[in-house]
């Protein structure tokens, strides 16, 4: 479970969230939605420990990064911004990388690969952003993370791409039982996928709920919570 | 993860084809740089220092020059492998991977002195060569006598010397993450396009002695079994403690507060 208990955060003078709370239950497939500048990179930059609150307490399954980081970030994995890489080096050596700084067998690679459709023997820095997010999802499946989060792992993507990493996401929600937390402004068709929404405007949390059966009516909740944004 | 296994992770990760040619080409260059200077200036440094045998003239042409090249090859991979992770700011996918940075730049560290150390050995072998040719040529006087064991050794202990400054000037580039144009290609050149405009001034020599005064002092007052080695071991020594307190001041937080919080 995510939790975030009056959390104050700010950029030099710029105040980003005020006694900000949130809750993410385990188990859920949740979409963070809101527009640009709504503070979602930042709460992911947040949950993800890449940033510290001024104030308030972030939990990630009751543990704080203050004193169970290591802990945490065998729980936990995040992509912020876009997916990064060693751009020098080929698909498979980065995940080897990531094998060994993990300490697990690179075994699984080329299969991950082949799941994912990528030739391991590219250089990195020659795949598309398109490419390079559907990548990143090569982590969680060669570590057993608990906590997925991804930041607009949905943009520059075709269709297909897009279709290709619900379908890897569901599948690493339901037989891992991982929690995966997804930021975007581009919801579009896909938001049947998502167990959960959450609206963020301005710092401020002005929707969380779950999805109902029927998904046009509650997408036009969601668009009189927030005109405009889907 | 044990020291040995990070270390191995940092040398695959390294480009190391680029870092081998740059450590070998380097030296090569400079000294061809070098030896066109001693053969075609009437001002050059061998003319204007009593030279007593040519193991001098030899140990005068290396202490002048080697320090820019052991400076251009350590920073260009100082700057090239804290690139590394600075491109594409893989630094945050690394903290989220939950890897260990101090240890990564201490790894890093490491290899940068491996490389320079090939770096300098290569340059030390060019002129070791070329003096013997010298020497059958012009009957210098060259030998392989126990001074020159002893000169070469400390030659490639050179790198220890300069632990401090590197682990320095790793820490700069990587906790601010400087990732620019200036470090990545300007200074280099900067360093490059200095070596000749220096070399064929005469009154700028004693700016080329400045990175390595102290040893080139060293050797130049060197006779054999005298306090001179003891002398340049203590600079080792020195560089090694500054090295340590660099070592505390980049690592304090981990060190001191974070040790505290656990206990």
């Amino acid at each position: 479970m995510i939790k975030l208990e009056n959390i104050d955060f700010y950029y030099k003078k710029t105040q980003i969230f005020d006694k900000f709370n949130l809750e993410i239950e385990k188990g859920n497939i949740t979409c963070l939605i809101g527009e640009n500048g709504a503070g979602k990179s930042t709460l992911i930059k947040l949950i993800s420990g890449l940033l510290y609150p001024k104030r308030g307490k972030l939990t990630i399954d009751n543990l704080e990064y203050a004193n169970s980081n290591d802990l945490i970030r065998n729980k936990l994995f995040a992509t912020v911004n876009e997916p990064v890489f060693y751009g020098h080096l080929t698909v498979y050596e980065n995940l080897d990388i990531f094998c060994k700084y993990k300490g697990i067998s690179n075994n699984e690679i080329e299969s991950v690969l082949e799941i994912l459709n990528i030739d391991g023997k590219k250089k990195v820095k020659e795949l598309s952003t398109g490419m390079k997010q559907k990548l990143s999802l090569a982590y969680p499946l060669l570590y057993d993370y608990k906590i997925i989060i991804l930041d607009e792992p949905l943009a520059n993507i075709d269709p297909f791409g897009i279709e290709l990493i619900l379908k890897l996401l569901k599948k690493l929600n339901e037989e891992k039982g991982c929690n995966i937390l997804i930021s975007t402004h581009l919801l579009g068709e896909f938001g049947e996928f998502f167990d959960e929404f959450l609206v963020l405007k301005s710092g401020k949390l002005l929707f969380q709920g779950k999805q109902d059966s029927d998904y046009p009516s509650f997408k036009s909740k969601l668009l009189n919570v927030h005109q405009g944004i889907l | 993860m044990n020291i040995i296994q990070n270390l191995k992770i940092e040398f695959y990760k390294t480009k190391n084809v680029k870092f081998l040619i740059i450590s070998i080409l380097f030296p090569l260059l400079y000294w061809v740089l070098l030896t066109l200077y001693v053969y075609n200036s009437k001002n050059a440094i061998v003319y204007t220092i009593e030279a007593k045998n040519g193991f001098d003239l030899l140990i005068t042409h290396f202490a002048i020059f080697f320090g820019f090249i052991n400076l251009f090859v350590s920073l260009y991979l100082i700057v090239d492998m804290v690139d590394i992770e600075l491109d594409n700011n893989y630094k945050k996918q690394l903290d989220i991977f939950g890897v260990n940075t101090d240890n990564m730049l201490l790894n890093k560290l490491v290899i940068i002195m491996a490389y320079t150390l090939i770096s300098i050995a290569t340059f030390l072998i060019a002129f070791y060569i070329s003096y013997l040719v010298m020497d059958s040529e012009f009957k210098l006087g060259f030998e392989f006598g126990s001074d020159f064991w002893k000169i070469t050794k400390l030659i490639l202990s050179y790198p220890i010397l300069q632990l401090s400054y590197y682990y320095l000037l790793i820490n700069i580039f990587y906790k601010y993450e400087v990732k620019n144009t200036f470090l990545n290609i300007i200074l280099p050149i900067i360093f490059q396009i200095s070596i000749p405009i220096i070399a064929i001034s005469d009154s700028m020599k004693y700016i080329v002695y400045l990175p390595n005064y102290l040893l080139a002092q060293d050797l130049f007052s060197f006779p054999p079994d005298s306090p001179s080695f003891i002398q340049s071991y203590r600079f080792h020594l020195l560089s090694i403690t500054y090295f340590i307190i660099f070592y505390i001041i980049f690592n304090f937080k981990r060190l001191i507060i974070e040790k505290d919080k656990t206990s």
